[in-house]
């Protein structure tokens, strides 16, 4: 059966990529049949002093030029972000598994020791943040208080924080969203919020439509839609999303909790025909 | 596919009328750099880096005739 598959699977790269070629090399045939042509007929203008031939050979050669550049694109549909990307998960996954950790992330915003934030994943369900024990160069937080313990991973989608601090644009979504602070500023600044990851994700080519709710004062319901779903098709298969968010999810989720200043706690991540959800949970860490 | 149709109706368009290639030239790459500008977005990065280059070199030919028009006026 695993034989079959394989074969079949093997079949189906070989035929994609004889089809690639074929359309690749019939572009570039055409380019350079176009700039030949356009020669041709640049020199035959020049040595018979017809202006019309010389500016349709210039025309041609540049028009030629261009479907030899568009040539290349077929081969950029290889996404080869995912597929670094996906190795990585697929370590993780393992790591994961074989500690048998099944509580969900909890996503840590950027501290004094922690300064990209982090995705703290505990041992148990009944969890306890000791932000003694935690730092940026601990992986593995080790306690006599079983509670405490649990693995510290970098959150992905930092870098996308990053190139967003970088342009200084970052800090335009950061607000003190204090519980006691007023609802209608709260509201707006909510706004602002989704707003600025809209903005951020239609930057990145990523997704937009994101929408942020409240309920019950301590749980965020996020939606929005993505445009490449296939990383989110592995996540969900091996059960990851919650655990440890893709990079989309992760900056969404690590942005939100920066600009809340609050820990919050992945409850569910839901993928359907490109559409997110994403229930967050909020932690108020003095009640600890 | 857009951007190469209009840029050789275009192209066909300014080589009937256009007597004079630097003239030519130059209208050729006025039109390339307003299609450019107006579906740079469409393409890839590498189509881009290619198309750039196409650019950085229509402007020198649009400097080199520039200078050549401003030493013909200054030796008349």
């Amino acid at each position: 059966m695993i034989n079959n598959n394989g074969s079949n699977n093997e079949r189906s790269v070989k035929s994609k990529k004889t089809k690639l070629s074929i359309t690749t090399n019939f572009k570039k045939i055409i380019a350079i049949a176009v700039i030949i042509f356009g020669l041709g007929f640049l020199s035959y203008g020049y040595l018979n002093n017809i202006v019309h031939f010389i500016n349709l050979g210039i025309g041609l050669v540049l028009i030629g030029w261009i479907i030899l550049s568009f040539s290349y694109e077929k081969y950029l549909k290889y996404d080869i972000g995912s597929g670094i990307f996906s190795d990585y998960i697929d370590l993780i996954g393992k790591l994961i598994k074989n500690l048998d950790i099944k509580t969900s992330g909890v996503v840590i915003p950027p501290r004094e020791n922690l300064k990209n934030g982090a995705v703290f994943l505990p041992l148990n369900e009944d969890f306890k943040i000791n932000f003694g024990l935690i730092n940026d160069t601990i992986f593995f937080v080790n306690s006599d208080n079983k509670n405490e313990m649990g693995l510290i991973l970098s959150p992905l989608g930092k870098s996308l924080v990053k190139t967003l601090k970088k342009y200084g644009d970052y800090e335009a979504i950061y607000c003190n969203c204090t519980e006691h602070a007023d609802n209608n500023l709260k509201s707006e600044k909510l706004d602002n919020i989704k707003d600025y990851l809209n903005y951020s994700l239609n930057l990145f080519q990523l997704g937009n439509n994101i929408d942020i709710n409240f309920s019950n004062n301590d749980v965020i319901i996020l939606s929005y839609e993505i445009y490449d779903n296939t990383v989110c098709k592995k996540l969900q298969k091996e059960g990851l999303c919650k655990k440890y968010p893709c990079p989309v999810c992760g900056f969404i989720v690590l942005s939100l909790a920066k600009s809340l200043d609050r820990i919050l706690k992945i409850e569910e991540i839901i993928e359907e025909n490109k559409h997110i959800i994403i229930k967050l949970r909020i932690i108020n860490e003095y009640n600890m | 596919m857009i951007f190469l149709i209009v840029l050789v109706a275009y192209i066909t368009f300014i080589s009937i009328f256009v007597n004079d290639a630097k003239l030519f030239l130059v209208l050729l790459l006025i039109g390339f750099l307003i299609l450019y500008e107006l579906f740079r977005y469409y393409f890839k990065k590498r189509t881009q880096d290619n198309l750039d280059t196409m650019m950085y070199i229509g402007i020198t030919i649009f400097i080199i005739i520039v200078f050549q028009k401003i030493s013909e006026i200054l030796n008349h």
